[in-house]
């Protein structure tokens, strides 16, 4: 865990002699707010809690002119699935930053793009829809049945990482 | 009554212009993206809406649009599609599949080749 130092040592190392109840509560509280500092940082820069923060985000999208661009509930559930699952399939910081988009059907679209190729992992609307993979490179383009395996050779093969998952 | 010389082939040289309906649906960077052209399967049976003119594409429509998407249709029917007009103030891309069974690589593909060549104007 990162500390926050000043003058070359923690702010902790500044306390004052513990008899001083006063001030341990004021050491207390800053120790608490360096904890709460470390863990907002933690948590932006982890890209699985930037993509639910995202994910929630589109519940509150509204439908119009006839699109459904609010998820369902089963696509909601799947997508949210679909991104902890990646979480550890493959190291977090490693698995790009993909985008979330509405299918405009109620479905939810998670799309990365990079050198030149793409992949859309596509969640549908309903139970009566398969979810599945699509990759493309210029005119080149297939759609597979989604798969652990299948989904991180597709991010393999999109460069994003090259890392084994963890064992 | 419709005036037929109206409802002729567009030229290759025609712009047409589609409603950005979704609120994502023009990049920060005003590229479009492929769910612009997804075909819904309870919103376009017959193709993928568009018009003439850029006041024409949102006639009809209950709610704001966050923008309008352009595109020539010379360029759509170098994708093996069409752009057929129903009215004077109405036209549909044809040859999207749905994005299901065995058309969803092809639909999606299309799609994207569709959002490639498209352009966008913010309101």
């Amino acid at each position: 865990m990162p500390q926050i130092v000043t003058n070359s040592q923690p702010i902790w190392a500044h306390s004052p002699p513990r008899l001083i109840r006063h001030s341990d509560s004021t050491s207390d509280r800053l120790r608490e707010a360096v904890r709460l500092i470390v863990l907002d940082i933690e948590r932006r820069l982890n890209p699985v809690t930037r993509l639910r923060n995202q994910l929630e985000a589109l519940l509150d999208v509204d439908d119009a002119n006839g699109y459904r661009f609010r998820p369902t509930g089963y696509a909601y559930q799947n997508a949210q699935a679909y991104l902890e699952g990646l979480g550890n399939l493959v190291e977090p910081l490693y698995f790009g930053s993909p985008s979330l988009t509405s299918d405009g059907e109620g479905g939810i679209d998670i799309e990365w793009e990079g050198n030149g190729r793409q992949v859309t992992l596509s969640c549908r609307a309903g139970n009566n829809q398969q979810d599945f993979l699509y990759r493309q490179e210029g005119d080149s383009y297939e759609a597979r049945d989604l798969t652990p395996d299948t989904l991180q050779e597709t991010l393999i093969w999109l460069g994003h990482y090259d890392r084994r998952p963890r064992t | 009554m419709i005036d037929a010389r109206v409802l002729e082939q567009y030229s290759c040289s025609q712009i047409v212009y589609r409603a950005a309906t979704g609120s994502d649906w023009i990049r920060q960077n005003g590229k479009v993206r492929k769910q612009a052209f997804y075909r819904r399967q309870n919103h376009d049976p017959n193709g993928l809406s568009c018009a003439p003119t850029q006041a024409d594409c949102t006639l009809h429509l209950d709610r704001p649009t966050h923008g309008t998407i352009t595109l020539h249709v010379g360029r759509v029917r170098d994708l093996g599609l069409d752009v057929i007009p129903t009215d004077p103030t109405h036209a549909n891309i044809v040859g999207v599949p749905y994005r299901e069974g065995d058309d969803k690589a092809r639909a999606t593909f299309l799609a994207s080749k569709l959002a490639e060549i498209a352009r966008s104007i913010s309101n």
